[in-house]
């Protein structure tokens, strides 16, 4: 229980004080923080439908928060998340398009399958290139968030465009669908994968072999060679699963929520992912709380724009200043093992 | 005679502990003065505040009898205090020359005057009997002539208050008689040499006056003539050391082999070459060699970190080449490596999960689940074992002691039974007390069959514990002794690479 405590402590002041900034801009705009944080709260778990809006908002942010934890759990920075959902949703509107005629036992898994495939592969480009040739895969990531986004756009404007104006593929089969909880939300059967997969991963994660020779990886390369690893192959499976759960995310936006893959519909989820990654230090409970969280202002958001003079805007600033707190901090322990050498004779 | 250095009632304190408590000390115009005590008993707390580095919270330092204030080793140095370090803080690119002059260039206009320089640096050699090469680079010199620089350096910055930080950590047996020389040579034209050091002996060899150190307080002070070795550990430690547990006769019967291995590192130097051995049931096999010919990576082929360019790895006759460390792991190849901290244990981790490290795979049963009740039971029994101090094994292991981490290691990686230990430096860094506990049970496992490769750069260690003595040099194997039957600078001889067998005799001994 204390343990329980002490990890909260630094994320909850990190919302106390966003809180706090974004209350003086409140204030700033005529009118009380009280009432907007009130509106805003309402919005996101007052009502069903603002609950459920709230829990559809944080599903792609639950499995991008989960992928990149997992890297960074073993030492990996997967900067690539954004991408690698890139590629997954399509890979899923494509699966479920062409292969439409499948019944729903076949089709889902199949898109499923096929954009955790596509992410993997993507992934591997680069985590091959470190692994064999050491090439920075932190910039190789960083890069091909860029290529994935132009990629796909094409992909969504050629070959794959749908009849549409817009550069999207048609809309994927009916059976390829995901269960939808109620008509007034996008709230579906992808929220559910992602609770199983925050239960599966805080087990294999907190109670197995694996998760113990995964902490020893991220902690120690040196020493995780010395109790039996291979450290390099080790990382590259680790990576691979984050792709995939990257790819998930990708493919509940296509399956749950949109129905079609459109080109850049992303808006930095894979981005928001890392920083809920930061914000719960890597664990997937954390992950959970805090994906939820992030739900809650963008679904109570609207209503509080609606309801005061504040700026829907206001959200946004909320949510940067929050990844600005985390990134401070990310440096802050990055620079600190530095500091603190060893006294000794 | 006069007091050249007094530093009284020196107190420093860091967080929570007292790294010196009312130290004081003085040391007189040509005296040589040894500080000794184990690790973390002050003596490096102390020369850092000698030396600048560190400013007392309480205390005061008198050069000369008169009192003075460093800010910083600069001033230090301006007041002729010098320090040579453990680590060598030498540019391998610059000649021998440039690193003496380095930062107190004589110069004119831009222009260094290198001549001037050399004529002031010859009379020092000349004066003291210290010869390096001055237009070599600093990187091509041995441990003992880079030290030796370090020390005209020193010299050359007209240094009266010498401080060497454990000069002969590095050196061979030669070596360390040259520095001792030179020491006294020193002392002789009046400079005051202090040195910090934890080897007793030595101590007892050039010192002419001794200041025990423990837990920040000077327990003791004392002149070679009224003391011995084993008075001045009992007065370092504040304890009896156990006696060395008893050697058995064991049956001999080759467990591990290796043969004709060889690898090359990056920039294609032949790290090992050629290099063989043969270690038998209950026998320590002793390793010397100057750190740099190929020790670490030794350890490496055997243990199953390090694939070898060429040569087979055998144990009980079984090609085991091919196994990776956790084959080896399961093979019964267990390994202390030379660096606890970064490879040996998993820092932020509690001494609980340190205690499974590498044997994992043990303490799991359905879906690969750790079995938590199990793990604790075991790291219970381990901290009992081996009286590690520790409220207990929840704790992260970076709040045990170097030796008591170290036991740790020791204690996990002998737990399960191995065929072949591999200890690397096993004492480096630990404490009296500690060592011997160690050691005791590396003779015990010794007893019970175990094959034992110790590597280690102190021959204390390695005559003490060996029933074999390999010598190690550019990555080979080129002499093996009976303990019993040779002398350290015997050994020297070979370790140095003076002298060296082609084809060392590994069967019948």
């Amino acid at each position: 229980m204390g343990k329980i405590v002490k990890a909260a402590v630094r994320p909850v002041v990190t919302i106390l004080i966003t809180l706090a900034i974004g209350a003086v801009m409140i204030i700033n705009a005529g009118e009380s923080p009280f009432k907007a944080y009130g509106i805003l709260f309402y919005g996101a778990f007052g009502t069903l439908t603002g609950l459920l809006n709230t829990l559809a908002k944080a599903t792609p942010l639950i499995f991008t928060g989960l992928a990149a934890a997992l890297a960074d759990i073993v030492g990996v920075f997967n900067i690539g998340v954004e991408g690698q959902l890139y590629l997954g949703a399509l890979a899923a509107a494509v699966v479920g398009v062409y292969a439409g005629g499948l019944p729903a036992a076949i089709l889902i898994p199949l898109c499923l399958l096929a954009a955790m495939a596509a992410s993997v592969l993507w992934a591997m480009i680069p985590g091959w290139l470190n692994h064999k040739l050491k090439i920075n895969i932190f910039i190789m990531f960083f890069m091909m968030n860029n290529m994935a986004a132009l990629f796909t756009e094409y992909l969504a404007n050629g070959p794959f465009k749908g009849n549409i104006t817009e550069a999207a593929t048609d809309r994927v089969s009916n059976s390829a669908r995901l269960y939808r909880f109620s008509v007034y939300s996008d709230l579906n059967a992808g929220f559910v994968i992602a609770v199983l997969l925050v239960v599966v991963l805080w087990f294999v994660l907190k109670k197995t072999r694996i998760g113990y020779e995964w902490y020893a990886l991220g902690k120690n390369r040196t020493f995780s060679e010395y109790i039996g690893l291979h450290a390099g192959k080790r990382a590259l499976l680790v990576l691979a699963v984050s792709a995939m759960i990257s790819g998930l995310a990708g493919a509940e936006q296509v399956l749950g929520t949109m129905g079609r893959f459109y080109a850049n519909f992303s808006n930095d989820l894979g981005f928001t992912g890392i920083s809920i990654g930061l914000l719960a230090s890597n664990n997937p409970v954390g992950v959970l709380i805090f994906a939820i969280f992030f739900g809650a202002l963008n679904s109570g958001g609207i209503l509080m724009a609606a309801g005061t003079s504040v700026p829907g805007d206001l959200i946004e600033v909320l949510q940067s200043l929050m990844i600005l707190m985390v990134s401070a901090d990310f440096v802050i322990r990055m620079r600190k093992p530095r500091k603190a050498k060893k006294e000794g004779n | 005679m006069k007091l050249a250095l007094e530093m009284e009632h020196i107190t420093k304190i860091y967080g929570e502990v007292r790294a010196n408590d009312d130290v004081s000390i003085q040391a007189a115009q040509g005296e040589v003065l040894c500080i000794i005590g184990e690790n973390g008993a002050g003596k490096s707390t102390l020369m850092n505040v000698l030396y600048g580095m560190t400013r007392p919270d309480e205390g005061r330092i008198l050069l000369n009898g008169e009192e003075v204030s460093f800010r910083s080793s600069r001033d230090a140095m301006k007041h002729r205090i010098g320090m040579v370090f453990q680590h060598f803080m030498l540019v391998k690119e610059l000649s021998c020359l440039e690193n003496i002059i380095i930062g107190m260039e004589p110069a004119k206009y831009f222009v260094i005057n290198k001549k001037a320089a050399e004529g002031k640096i010859l009379q020092l050699m000349d004066q003291y009997g210290m010869k390096v090469p001055l237009e070599k680079p600093a990187g091509s010199l041995s441990v003992g002539e880079q030290q030796k620089l370090e020390i005209i350096k020193v010299l050359y910055r007209g240094a009266d208050i010498i401080i060497l930080d454990e000069p002969t950590a590095v050196l061979t047996p030669q070596e360390t008689e040259e520095l001792f020389v030179n020491i006294r040579s020193l002392a002789a034209s009046g400079k005051t040499v202090i040195m910090i050091t934890h080897k007793l002996d030595e101590v007892m060899r050039v010192s002419d006056r001794i200041v025990v150190m423990r837990a920040g307080k000077v327990v003791g002070e004392t002149k070679p003539a009224d003391t011995d070795v084993h008075g001045l550990s009992v007065a370092m430690v504040g304890a009896e050391i156990p006696p060395m547990r008893e050697r058995m006769e064991t049956r001999k019967e080759k467990a591990l082999e290796v043969r004709n291995v060889s690898w090359k590192n990056e920039d294609g130097i032949a790290v090992l070459d050629h290099l063989s051995m043969v270690i038998n049931k209950g026998e320590i096999l002793g390793v010397a060699g100057i750190s740099g010919n190929g020790q670490p990576e030794m350890a490496r082929v055997v243990t199953g970190l390090l694939r070898p360019d060429e040569g087979e790895v055998l144990l009980f006759e079984n090609d085991i080449t091919a196994h990776d460390r956790k084959a080896r792991i399961e093979d019964g190849i267990s390994f202390i490596p030379e660096d606890r901290n970064s490879t040996g244990a998993c820092l932020s981790w509690s001494i609980e999960d340190n205690c499974i490290a590498g044997y994992q795979q043990r303490f799991t049963g359905k879906m690969n689940v750790i079995d938590r009740g199990r793990t604790q039971k075991f790291a219970d029994e381990l901290i009992e074992r081996f009286h590690i101090k520790t409220p207990n094994g929840k704790l992260p292991i970076s709040s045990l002691s170097g030796g008591n981490c170290q036991k740790v290691i020791v204690a996990r990686e002998t737990a399960f039974a191995p065929e072949v230990v591999v200890a690397a430096e096993p004492s480096r860094g630990v404490d009296i007390g500690a060592i011997s506990s160690i050691h005791n049970h590396m003779i015990e496992l010794r007893n019970s069959g175990t094959a034992i490769l110790l590597i280690s750069s102190s021959l204390d260690e390695i005559f003490e514990l060996s029933d074999r003595i390999a010598v190690i040099f550019e990555g080979k194997i080129t002499a093996l002794f009976d303990p019993k039957q040779v002398t350290r600078e015997e050994i020297g001889l070979y370790m140095s690479g003076a002298k060296r067998e082609e084809a060392v005799q590994w069967e019948r001994s």
